[in-house]
């Protein structure tokens, strides 16, 4: 009986925050479904009365192919970048017995305090001077340098975790730093490093002021740009930018979902603690 | 040979760091410094910066007695304050549904990141929409109970930030049950059988097991969410542009409308400046308090 | 498996070099000049006809290529106020008034005085006075823009009543539709400047439609007893209830305003001339049948007129970075005037600055429209255009304020001068 209580507690709690942070992505596909006129019309939660398609159709009659391209370029590049350089500046800092370990930390970290606009014109005119503008390289690196912040955090942090007997053993066995670093640390740390991917893919793939001033040619530009052209001037398709947005986000769902497995299997490596 | 193997260990030290610190000093480092010489300067925005005057600290005296700037830092610390209780405690729970051994935990743990999965430009028109006084959906719920219901959720300035930080708490909750649910796999399942084994409940399992293995990620969390409170920018600029006169106004909004749309770079580096004092104090602060705690 | 993972993303980046490489073809002929032209029309009415435009001058002038890039308003304030030197677009649009002089002042417009004249006396006056400073030419209109108050034909005919001319007309109008459960104005003020739009007109209507600019030369204080009293008119008409409801919270852009007009909840609207191309789009139907256009009326006892109009314009501007700044003035020149692309604007709805925009003959809104702006006895460019940035700003949270209740009209007039005050 207390079993079935506990269910009963359990879905319905999981139940409730389903719906709370899962409605609005149901109502973002019905929405897709509408015409404006008929969101206009006055029909705004409901089910649209008619399939419409014409906002799929506007959305792959766009450039979005293009978009998604340079998206997943940039992303791609720049999360894999930030996570390398990022694991391994985090090992140096949890691991190699440095004393100046707790300021660099700290160096890092106030990269996580800037507000996003601040640094717009001072990357801009750097950006201007290597002579990376309207390249994807000079979008790349800005993006690399916003993600390492909270990389080396939260690694650094999961790394500081991980038993050192470990590490220990391995020197004994004459395992050179990199060797613990890439054979042992990373290994271990793929619940880390998959959250770290999620968040990085997450601001990366969404970006867009940068990705706006830094970029100029229609061609090169990714996919919140894109989105932004369902926006109209002192007007929104509304059903319009759903549809777009939604596209848009279904890489970044099946990214998550991929890494998500990754956490869940890091589950078996967990059994060093304890 | 202990000398020796210190000049190796730091060489292969600076190896480690130096693709990072590389980028990250390039671009971060160096756009500091250019915001704080910005700051010093009565600067528009328009041409070189060397052209305009030196004023020293004069941003700064009088960025201290602007009302709509200190009103806009008690903003922000009421967002941390709301921001830790409730998404660390959401995400908390969130994370312990997926962890758990029920059945159907793939498909929630599929859907509850939606929040944070699509765009913030996609979060922000569908919860003005739902704000909206005649057609929103809360209205219309609450239309149910009593008719004739306009509550203005967005131009009400005592409501305003509560509902963009409603919101706000909504987006980024799952967020941090990803990260708690990362923390989680760290606890291996044998500590929990060896609790069961000595009859804890369910209650007791969370908070002498997992609240407290959790220590470490839930301090990584809450740093997470304090500076994340204090530089957030975008659902309030999207959802009232920092309104109704100014009672939802945080700093860094505050900050661009001063950079980009008042002609004010100088004044708006200083803001940004104080902002990055000011959470680098408190992060300080924070971490010396959680250390504090660790020795208790 | 985080070797797995890394394989998979270099193989997606590998996949995307394969599309990139299919997609690399470039022009063919080098061009003799280049031309970059940035301009804020997202809306395909507008997008399309500068587009066919655009087309028609490198026909018409042979190794010229122009790069269009089309960027939504707000973000192209913020791009435009970083990039720097070459990177700034040799053909950009403006909102002349106090927006483009910031940039004059920082001596980044190239002055067109010689080159406009050829095609001055083609172009709506008013409009091209809004890009002159210190008697030099800094830009040339493309569209005109203006405020109108919109009314739904249906509703006045249903109640009987005619579109008001006094402000007491207006307020019995009101009231008529008040008793009958209609919202007499649909307003959606969260982006403040719908709102400010009535603050200014009452002002114009009150004290004449010179009233800002005596203000902004300090001839008369924005404690005026004309502000003031503008104030209290308009916290009035909230009082009795002429707009919706928390007002404040409801967002233009989305069609907060619009949808209650469209489904004839509220029955009339102060909104930009834009309007008239978004609901030709978004409502065909009603923009055939029920939309009317009509003049804000004037207040008896005031200074100003019914047909003082508050307008501004859409502009191009010549980059004083350009290499080629004779072939930038001239591009600037055929899109102030050529006649086809006018007629393509008119045909989505939009006005053209040219003098000889042509009238299309199936939109009587249209035509009533251009005529108001023909017709107008003083022409006030838009207030957030005029003036400087931060009491623009001001401006708006203050009216704002006034619209929720939250400031008297003495504390909002006092609060402008203030700021006016500090930025002397």
């Amino acid at each position: 009986m207390k079993k079935l209580m506990d269910k009963v507690g359990f879905y319905g709690v999981a139940g409730l925050y389903l719906v709370l942070f899962g409605f609005p992505f149901v109502i973002t596909i019905v929405m897709s479904f509408k015409s404006q006129m008929e969101f206009l019309g006055g029909n705004f939660w409901g089910f649209p009365s008619t399939l419409f398609f014409g906002n799929f159709a506007r959305v792959f009659a766009s450039n979005f192919p293009r978009y998604f391209a340079n998206s997943v370029f940039v992303t791609a590049l720049s999360v894999t970048i930030s996570i390398l350089a990022g694991s391994l500046a985090s090992y140096a800092i949890a691991r190699l017995k440095l004393k100046y370990a707790p300021y660099l930390l700290l160096f890092f970290m106030v990269g996580m305090m800037i507000p996003v606009h601040t640094t717009l014109v001072p990357i801009y005119q750097l950006t201007k001077a290597f002579g990376l503008i309207d390249s994807h390289w000079g979008l790349i690196l800005p993006f690399v340098n916003f993600s390492l912040p909270i990389a080396i955090y939260i690694m650094t942090s999961f790394f500081r975790e991980i038993s050192i007997s470990i590490q220990e053993s391995a020197i004994i066995d004459g395992a050179s730093p990199f060797t613990i670093y890439w054979k042992i640390m990373l290994p271990l740390s793929t619940p880390a490093i998959s959250t770290v991917a999620i968040y990085n893919f997450l601001t990366c793939w969404n970006e867009f002021i940068y990705s706006m001033t830094l970029l100029n040619t229609e061609r090169k530009k990714t996919l919140p740009l894109g989105i932004r052209e369902f926006f109209g001037s002192e007007t929104v398709n509304i059903p319009a930018v759903l549809t777009a947005i939604l596209i848009a986000s279904l890489p970044i769902i099946i990214f998550y979902i991929f890494a998500q497995e990754k956490v869940v299997n890091g589950l078996s490596a967990g059994a060093i603690k304890g | 040979m202990e000398k020796k193997r210190s000049a190796s260990v730091h060489l292969t030290a600076l190896l480690f760091i130096l693709p990072a610190f590389l980028v990250y000093t390039l671009y971060t480092a160096s756009s500091i410094f250019r915001t704080f010489q910005f700051s010093l300067h009565d600067w528009s925005g328009f041409g070189p910066v060397a052209n305009s005057a030196n004023i020293g600290f004069a941003n700064y005296v009088k960025l201290f007695a602007d009302e709509r700037f200190l009103h806009a830092i008690k903003n922000n610390f009421l967002l941390v304050v709301v921001s830790i209780v409730f998404q660390l405690s959401t995400g908390m729970i969130l994370a312990l549904i997926i962890n758990s051994k029920n059945r159907g935990t793939k498909f929630f743990r599929t859907i509850y990141p939606m929040p944070l999965l699509l765009s913030t430009v996609a979060t922000g028109i569908l919860w003005l929409l739902m704000f909206n006084p005649y057609t929103g959906l809360f209205n219309g719920l609450l239309r149910i109970i009593s008719p004739d219901v306009r509550l203005s959720w967005l131009g009400s300035e005592q409501v305003v930030l509560f509902a963009v930080m409603f919101v706000i708490c909504w987006q980024y909750s799952p967020q941090y049950m990803i990260l708690l649910r990362a923390g989680m796999t760290n606890i291996s399942a044998e500590v929990y059988e060896a609790a069961v084994i000595d009859g804890a409940n369910k209650w007791q399992q969370f908070w002498k097991i997992t609240f407290p293995l959790l220590s470490g990620t839930l301090k990584t969390s809450a740093v997470l969410s304090i500076v994340g409170s204090l530089k957030y920018f975008d659902l309030i600029w999207i959802m009232t542009g920092g309104g109704p006169n100014g009672y939802s106004e945080l700093m860094a909004t505050y900050m661009y409308r001063k950079a980009f749309t008042e002609d004010q770079m100088g004044y708006a580096s200083s803001v940004a400046s104080s902002m990055i004092v000011i959470s680098l104090v408190v992060i300080i602060i924070v971490q010396f308090m959680l250390k504090q705690k660790d020795n208790q | 498996m985080k070797k797995t993972m890394m394989i998979a993303l270099l193989l997606m980046v590998a996949v995307t070099f394969g599309l990139y490489a299919g997609g690399a073809a470039e022009t063919a002929a080098k061009p003799t000049t280049t031309l970059e032209l940035w301009h804020i029309q997202v809306n395909e009415t507008a997008k399309r006809p500068i587009e066919n435009a655009v087309r028609r001058f490198e026909a018409a002038n042979p190794g010229v290529k122009v790069n269009i890039s089309v960027i939504e308003a707000n973000p192209y304030k913020t791009k435009l106020k970083t990039v720097t030197g070459n990177d700034f677009p040799d053909v950009f649009h403006s909102w002349g008034g106090s927006w483009l002089e910031s940039f004059v002042d920082a001596g980044m417009v190239a002055d067109i005085t010689e080159a406009s004249k050829a095609w001055k006396d083609q172009v709506s006056e008013s409009a091209f006075a809004l890009n002159v400073y210190d008697g030099k030419v800094y830009g040339s209109p493309y569209m005109n823009s203006s405020t109108i108050m919109y009314y739904n034909k249906d509703l006045f005919k249903k109640y009987n009543l005619t579109p008001p001319k006094t402000y007491s007309e207006l307020v019995q109008v009101a009231e008529t539709f008040k008793k009958n459960g209609i919202i007499p104005f649909a307003l959606a003020n969260q982006a403040k400047w719908p709102g400010a739009q009535h603050f200014v007109l009452l002002s114009m209507r009150l004290g004449g439609p010179d009233i800002f600019k005596r203000a902004i030369d300090g001839e008369v204080k924005f404690t005026d007893e004309v502000f003031v009293k503008a104030g209290e008119m308009l916290q009035d008409m909230v009082k009795k209830g002429y707009f919706p409801e928390g007002v404040n919270g409801i967002d233009y852009n989305t069609g907060g305003s619009r949808v209650m007009f469209y489904a004839e909840q509220a029955a009339m609207i102060v909104q930009t001339s834009n309007m008239l191309s978004i609901v030709k789009t978004e409502n065909p139907a009603f923009y055939q049948n029920k939309l009317g256009v009509m003049l804000y009326p004037s207040i008896e006892g005031g200074k100003g007129k019914a047909t003082d109009l508050l307008a501004g314009e859409n502009a191009f501007s010549v980059s004083a970075y350009a290499e080629n700044k004779d072939i930038a003035a001239k591009l600037v020149g055929f899109l102030s005037t050529d006649l086809q692309l006018m007629e393509e604007y008119a045909k989505g709805g939009a006005i053209g600055a040219s003098k000889f925009a042509p009238v299309p003959a199936d939109d009587p809104l249209l035509r009533d429209a251009m005529a108001q702006i023909a017709n107008a006895t003083f022409i006030q460019n838009f207030i957030d255009q005029t003036l400087a940035p931060e009491l623009a700003n001001m401006h708006k949270d203050t009216v704002q304020a006034l619209f929720g209740g939250t400031m008297t009209a003495v504390q909002a007039a006092q609060t402008m001068q203030k700021t006016a005050d500090g930025l002397k």
